[in-house]
């Protein structure tokens, strides 16, 4: 299994997480509906530079993509997106105002049933990054999706499935 | 603005929203000298603006509008009288006048039919949100012929954001969205699809996807030319191997979608194929 990720619970309100140094190379923006292809777009450009390649770039797109659509389609409308490079691992931080997400879905270790055309967003984002971390407050839900960035764009540590 | 019409071809349907009245009249001239350009037959159906105003518009700066007019290669209409013809907003009569006005292009001899209009504040209150984003679903399939292309122009201070973002995702195209682009040939049954697939053409897929439910046949999806699906896109192609399991459904695709594929579908009823270097992974889903 890939990392799982685990859930940090919302204890803290503002900001969710500490922020990233600030850096001249972060891709920062703010998404609605209609911006989610030209942000998965200039996600791309930013992690193939920071040395993401093939098919790790491909499932990155994916993730980042289904966590922009959960944005708006649960979390009100839309969301901010922040991504860096910190040592050998990248990061993108995707933020929205909604509720949260419910606990049921948050495991994302179970698939929702075959029928269900959404929904399965989280689980497949589990299954492809290396890291996915979740942390509710009350200003919004912030998922992190992390990808250890070798030398050649692949995992240093070979995953299993 | 410029470039969904700059990049028209024939089987697009773009939707464009815009926020300002210059915008609007803009996207009527760049559509018109495309098409005049290209020598389509157009037809443009205007509705916040009046038809004499929109043609003396077009007259100023279009070039080669005047001689194209008068031949008939670009009818401007009030789109009041399309869309709201005895005062009301049905869409089976629209569909049915697009598929006469694309013979008649056709008989005329251009090599196809481009259509715009803007839909106003009338429009959008007699037909209301629902019915335009049905409307828009259902339209998609006189695009897979290959013979018209259409902008369909929404202002977005008449419509809310929830609605506007429905009736936007009902277009394989929209300006800032991702370009899906199909054919569609019924003997064998193959839907070939290009461009990207996520939730901003989402319903446009949908639609395209849900009569090949009745195919009784085996069915090609080529999705080769799609280079980035998203988790619902996928579940939909899964959906419809699933509904259709008397029936082989296979997905000819690259391998990110592939990948998704085998992830989202977990009983292996939708055969995919990698599209590139042959058929290195056999015809079976069952990797």
């Amino acid at each position: 299994m890939p990392d799982t990720g685990s859930e940090v619970p919302g204890s803290r309100s503002g900001t969710a997480f500490s922020d990233p140094e600030p850096s001249g190379t972060d891709l920062r923006g703010v998404f609605g509906s209609e911006q989610i292809t030209a942000t998965r777009h200039a996600v791309v450009a930013h992690a193939a530079a920071a040395g993401l390649r093939g098919t790790r770039l491909e499932d990155f797109a994916l993730a980042v993509n289904e966590m922009m659509t959960n944005a708006v389609r649960h979390g009100g409308g839309g969301g901010t997106l922040c991504q860096w490079v910190d040592g050998l691992v990248l990061t993108c931080d995707i933020t929205d105002d909604g509720p949260g997400i419910p606990a049921e879905c948050r495991s994302g270790r179970l698939p929702p049933p075959v029928f269900v055309a959404h929904g399965r967003g989280l689980w497949i984002t589990r299954k492809v990054c290396d890291a996915v971390v979740i942390v509710t407050s009350e200003s919004g839900t912030t998922v992190r999706l992390s990808m250890a960035l070798g030398a050649d764009g692949t995992r240093p540590v070979d995953r299993t499935r | 603005m410029g470039n969904a019409i700059a990049e028209l071809r024939l089987g697009d349907h773009v939707c464009l929203t815009f926020d300002s009245d210059d915008e609007r009249s803009d996207a009527f001239v760049d559509f018109t000298a495309a098409g005049v350009r290209g020598g389509f037959k157009m037809l443009l159906f205007t509705m916040a603006e009046s038809a004499e105003s929109m043609r003396d518009r077009l007259r100023e700066r279009v070039p080669g509008y005047q001689t194209a007019s008068a031949r008939g290669q670009v009818e401007v209409a009030a789109g009041q009288d399309i869309y709201l013809a005895e005062g009301r907003f049905d869409a089976e009569r629209m569909l049915r006048g697009f598929a006469t006005a694309m013979d008649v292009a056709e008989r005329q001899g251009y090599p196809g039919l481009w259509v715009t209009a803007d839909v106003a504040r009338e429009l959008a209150e007699k037909a209301g949100p629902e019915a335009l984003l049905a409307y828009e679903t259902a339209v998609n399939t006189l695009f897979a012929s290959g013979r018209l292309a259409a902008v369909c122009q929404y202002d977005r201070r008449l419509l809310d954001g929830t609605a506007m973002e429905h009736i936007c995702s009902a277009h394989p195209i929209s300006f800032d969205g991702a370009r899906l682009r199909f054919a569609l040939v019924d003997d064998p049954p193959r839907l070939a699809l290009t461009g990207e697939l996520d939730a901003t053409n989402r319903t446009a897929l949908a639609a395209l996807l849900a009569p090949l439910a009745r195919v009784p046949a085996a069915l090609t999806v080529d999705a080769s030319g799609v280079t980035f699906a998203g988790v619902e896109s996928a579940a939909m192609l899964t959906r419809l191997a699933h509904l259709r399991r008397s029936f082989a459904t296979t997905v000819v695709c690259q391998p990110q979608l592939e990948r998704l594929l085998r992830l989202v579908d977990l009983d292996g009823v939708t055969l995919v194929r990698r599209a590139t270097g042959g058929w290195p992974n056999g015809d079976s889903a069952d990797a």
